[in-house]
């Protein structure tokens, strides 16, 4: 048995690392890729935290866990709905409760749908949760407490959603630099905790997710992604600080190192990668309308500013006329349409038996659907939910999910025209995350297999094997036909060789 | 809290009314004690939970946390779905505490 180190860098992507690796900005991480392996780690099959981190921490597919998304949606109540998930909706056993029956400790910090925390040996704080609710959400409960004695600023751990909501909207330039410092400050909270917990409440499993990569990409990946030259004065400035954010991580990677054991192993993962979104954005809804699928409840105001969802904590589902709605986008964050199920023969809504022909019929029209301003498809493929998040909880699955043409989220709001151009640049979700992973134990995990495809479901076996609480996976998670890492290439690999030796970490 | 031995029928299950009454107990332990630090009035059921500072999202993490302790699966969020007509933060802390009472005296009886 070895301890295990599970570093989360949600939405971490090489496309970005590898530059600043280059550029010298993470030796830790250029050292730790050096001495152990460098993999893609294929995501879900929709790029999405909570589906995808919850299929790292379980080793399952969504279909088997049970989360699609930020939210779960409910048909019992007529109108479909939704709700933020619970931990109550991920309904296969994380690794953190299996490590916990095999009698192992553990730690778990900012992982989603986390709260209500699991009853496990050791220490939790679980991920999106509001200030008001932070200190409950602590297993055990005096750990808050402990925290703020030692120093720690529990307040700039919590989530402020209704920032999150309008910052994933896009922020003015102006605002930017704020947004990267918020996450700066965050970062130094959770590694603080991090490590003090190591010292003070070393687990046999240690286990964080640092959130702030994902929200500084979606704001900033074209600043880091620019010459400087290509640049304002003030988008040098925060391109300046978006570097020195992933100088911290890499700081926070090397403190991490040293207060692990020895003899511990240490896997680096991300639960999907990152890529520049498209000029267009869709709006689904309004697509629906024209289709005939869908009515706008009274008074349904028409969006002009390219946003993708309500801001606050109204929910989308009361934008709808519902009795004239077959099918609506709920959330952004899923690309899914969801089928208004019919309570009864007649009434609103599609019957079970008219079902298969109606998301049929969907998909073939999405797919024929073009941008009317640039002639292009607006979705490349749709994915039906029961075939594409097979398992014991597919029928909880989105109906339709896009894989849009421009990539991006879709809109849910009523838009001026079924297409518009985006408001500014922005990030979005690749598939292709990361997977740095060192130490005694990893050459004889499925982590260390060249020959096949690493996804997301592959982590949580590795894991437990590597704590000897779970014998060595030998079904291979299903095969996604895809290569795997895409290593440096040659020149660029030999810069950062040299670049290492000259700063020490190489002999 | 603890349950008194007789409260416990012969079978050693708790009636559906101890659980109700847990289960208000509980909610208003919960409501007391996540808006303690915004507002030191007492909690009365006739006061709205948006009004002791329980935004929507931390009222969703309440209801998540009632769920659990009261072994309610998701009954608790559906059911205020479909019987309250309003948003959640203007739901009263007796009407949530009753809510919660009358599902969890439902609950199949646990031993």
């Amino acid at each position: 048995m070895n301890p295990v180190v599970l570093i989360g860098l949600d939405g971490a992507t090489y496309d970005v690392l590898d530059p600043l690796i280059t550029d010298g900005a993470m030796p830790c991480l250029a050292n730790l890729i050096f001495s152990g392996q460098r993999r893609t780690l294929a995501s879900t099959s929709h790029p999405l935290s909570p589906p995808a981190w919850a299929s790292i921490i379980t080793g399952r597919e969504p279909g088997e866990h049970g989360i699609f998304d930020f939210v779960r949606v409910d048909h019992s109540s007529g109108n479909p709905a939704y709700t933020l998930i619970s931990s109550a909706d991920l309904r296969a056993p994380s690794i953190f409760e299996q490590a916990d029956r095999s009698g192992f400790t553990v730690t778990a910090l900012n992982f989603p749908a986390m709260f209500p925390p699991p009853d496990v040996r050791g220490s939790v704080i679980p991920g999106y949760v509001p200030a008001s609710y932070l200190a409950r959400a602590c297993r055990p409960r005096q750990l808050h407490s402990e925290l703020v004695a030692a120093g720690v600023q529990m307040n700039r751990l919590a989530v402020d959603w209704e920032l999150e909501r309008t910052a994933v909207q896009g922020l003015p330039s102006d605002e930017l630099l704020r947004w990267v410092e918020l996450h700066i400050e965050r970062e130094a909270e959770w590694a603080e905790i991090t490590v003090q917990l190591m010292r003070n409440r070393p687990a046999d499993l240690t286990a964080v997710v640092f959130d702030g990569v994902d929200r500084i990409q979606h704001l900033c990946l074209h600043l880091l992604r620019a010459g400087s030259g290509d640049l304002t004065p003030a988008e040098r400035r925060t391109r300046a600080r978006c570097v020195d954010y992933f100088r911290l991580v890499d700081r926070i990677l090397a403190r991490i190192s040293a207060a692990a054991a020895d003899d511990s192993t240490m896997i680096i993962v991300s639960d999907h990668g990152a890529r520049q979104a498209g000029s267009r954005i869709f709006y689904a809804n309004t697509w629906l309308e024209r289709q005939g699928l869908l009515r706008w409840a009274d008074e349904t105001p028409v969006d002009r500013a390219s946003r993708l969802a309500l801001n606050g904590n109204s929910e989308s589902g009361t934008l709808f006329d519902w009795s004239h709605t077959s099918a609506a986008a709920l959330t952004s964050s899923s690309n899914a349409i969801i089928v208004h199920r019919a309570d009864a023969p007649g009434g609103p809504g599609v019957t079970p038996e008219e079902y298969p022909q109606f998301c049929r019929r969907l998909a073939d029209e999405l797919l024929a659907a073009r941008d009317p301003e640039t002639g292009e498809p607006i979705v490349d493929r749709v994915l039906f939910g029961p075939e594409t998040f097979p398992g014991r909880y597919a029928g909880e699955a989105p109906d339709l999910t896009l894989v849009l043409h421009q990539p991006g989220f879709l809109s849910v709001l009523r838009g001026p025209a079924i297409t518009a151009a985006r408001s500014g640049p922005y990030g979005t979700h690749h598939p292709d995350g990361i997977l740095v992973a060192t130490g005694p134990g990893i050459a004889d995990t499925v982590l260390a297999d060249d020959g096949r495809s690493l996804s997301v479901t592959d982590v949580a076996p590795a894991v437990l094997q590597l704590l000897g609480a779970a014998e060595p996976a030998t079904v291979p998670a299903a095969a996604r036909g895809r290569t795997s890492a895409p290593a440096f290439d040659a020149d660029g690999q030999a810069e950062i060789i040299e670049r290492l030796r000259r700063l020490g970490y190489l002999d | 809290m603890h349950t008194q031995p007789d409260q416990i029928g012969p079978d050693g299950v708790e009636s559906g009314e101890v659980r109700s009454a847990r289960a208000r107990r509980l909610v208003l332990r919960l409501v007391t004690e996540i808006s303690q630090d915004r507002d030191t009035r007492p909690v009365t059921g006739d006061r709205r939970l948006g009004d002791l500072g329980l935004e929507s999202i931390s009222l969703v993490y309440l209801i998540a946390e009632l769920q659990q302790e009261l072994a309610l699966g998701d009954r608790l969020v559906r059911d205020l779905r479909i019987r309250s007509s309003v948003e959640l933060p203007m739901l009263t802390v007796g009407e949530l505490a009753e809510r919660a009472a009358a599902l969890s005296g439902r609950m199949e009886a646990r031993s």
